[in-house]
């Protein structure tokens, strides 16, 4: 088994002093993908902006390497070691190749470096030749590559995935999804994918956990959580109730 | 027409002609009170930008008791009367007042105090308004990029360029016509502190028709262009 690369312990987050996500424990081993799935509203989301550092921690600790972060590893360092893609594009003023480019040109790294290391993911998500075209005039699809390249050209050590496709229609969300899993098993990558898609889960991870109302009921492979779910509301929810 | 209404119109006529002379041959005094006029609001509405945008931006991001107060008397400084501002910045600078001993009154950085507190409110206002209206999750996307604290503020003000340009203008020609504050904190003294609008009160008083209108024409040029600007950048931005 790989070695883990992330681990929160007990980690909880309040929003207007309401909890939306109950004290969770949560391991991201190297080169796997891990779905968090779950209903509309079940914290799925904030579990993830959570990890991804995204949000204020009510409390536990999360731990990159065996660094606690905020403690020996500073939050700002640790966002420039992960990538995170949401529902929406968040496209930033400008071309495909600057929205691209852009995590990198935060990093300080100079044009020429940025182009050699844009162009080729810009190939390997097939939008090069949309590379100077304005973002306004992009289709949905080819705004989310365009994020999703965003992400990848980063080589982050941790990619966190907010339903991305989730706002696609079907065809061209079922070609987004069949690319991603060759590349993240191209690429060894370790990713937290949510989604509340029964296909993207099976087609893209190989462990899942079940979130609902703020807490994990059951996590473990994909297969088996099919196979073998715990509760009544662990197989409602993927669906199996009536199996 | 009765003769009385002929000559009315013909003075008008005269006035007109003698604007337009004025203006295209470049008669020092005339000019003279447009660079003015253009230095003091500018410099007035800059020096809001520096301070508002970071202000507002401040605002757009924190949520504390009180925020609502804050944006609340940000509001009313939308509305706020020039000869307001012009009489409590009066009372300020008067000689034995709290500021008597900067020597500001009848100078123009009295002129650009006063108009800068009149453009402050409108700079935070549309400012908050712009972030508030970027989807939440942005920051999240740039924070997640690695950007610094400052590379965030810069990337989401290049997001807000349009607003932001709307704030300038709006704050510009809010100041660069009003007349109370201007009036009150510059007197209106020749070379100094005249500026478009307290010359065309005071040549519109002495019956100086030909240089009123010539100012006149100068300030709704101006105004023409920062609606010709603002037309220009919208457009501009939707093919973005």
């Amino acid at each position: 088994m790989s070695s883990v690369l992330l681990r929160a312990l007990g980690i909880s987050v309040q929003r207007n002093g309401r909890p939306t996500l109950q004290p969770t424990d949560f391991a991201v081993r190297a080169g796997e993908t891990i779905g968090i799935y779950g209903p509309n509203g079940a914290g799925k989301s904030t579990l993830l902006q959570a990890l991804a550092g995204l949000l204020p921690l009510t409390s536990g600790t999360i731990t990159m390497g065996g660094q606690v972060l905020g403690r020996d590893l500073a939050w700002f360092d640790y966002h420039r070691r992960i990538a995170a893609m949401f529902q929406e594009p968040l496209l930033l003023r400008g071309t495909v190749i600057h929205n691209v480019g852009l995590g990198l040109a935060l990093r300080g790294i100079d044009r020429t470096e940025r182009e050699a290391r844009v162009r080729p993911v810009l190939e390997q998500l097939k939008i090069a030749h949309l590379a100077d075209r304005p973002i306004g005039t992009l289709s949905g699809g080819e705004a989310q590559r365009t994020s999703l390249a965003r992400a990848l050209v980063l080589e982050p050590e941790v990619l966190f995935l907010d339903e991305p496709f989730a706002a696609l229609d079907q065809p061209t969300r079922r070609r987004l999804v069949r690319e991603l899993g060759e590349l993240l098993r191209a690429r060894r990558l370790a990713t937290v994918l949510v989604t509340h898609d029964l296909t993207e889960t099976s087609a893209l991870c190989d462990r899942c956990a079940v979130i609902d109302a703020g807490a994990i009921l059951q996590h473990g492979r994909t297969q088996e959580l099919f196979a073998q779910p715990r509760t009544a509301r662990v197989a409602e929810i993927l669906g199996l109730e009536d199996s | 027409m009765a003769p009385d209404a002929w000559s009315y119109w013909a003075e008008i006529g005269d006035g007109f002609v003698g604007a337009v002379r004025l203006l295209i041959t470049g008669d020092n005094e005339t000019w003279g009170i447009i660079r003015q006029s253009l230095l003091i609001s500018v410099t007035a509405t800059l020096v809001s930008m520096v301070l508002g945008v970071p202000l507002g931006a401040w605002l757009a991001s924190v949520r504390f008791r009180g925020r609502g107060v804050l944006l609340a008397i940000c509001n009313t400084g939308f509305g706020l009367p020039p000869v307001v501002v012009g009489l409590i910045l009066s009372i300020l600078l008067l000689r034995h007042g709290p500021l008597g001993s900067l020597n500001l009154r009848f100078t123009p950085s009295a002129m650009i105090i006063g108009q800068f507190i009149l453009s402050l409110p409108i700079v935070i206002n549309l400012t908050v308004v712009a972030l508030e209206q970027l989807d939440p999750k942005l920051r999240l996307q740039i924070r997640a990029l690695g950007a610094t604290r400052r590379q965030t503020l810069w990337l989401l003000a290049r997001e807000i360029r349009l607003p932001l340009l709307v704030a300038y203008m709006a704050g510009f020609g809010a100041v660069v016509s009003e007349v109370g504050a201007s009036q009150m904190l510059g007197g209106n003294l020749p070379g100094s502190t005249r500026v478009l609008t307290t010359a065309i009160v005071m040549e519109t008083g002495m019956g100086h028709y030909d240089r009123a209108m010539a100012l006149g024409i100068v300030l709704l040029l101006l105004v023409a262009l920062v609606v010709g600007l603002l037309t220009w950048a919208q457009q501009r931005d939707g093919h973005r």
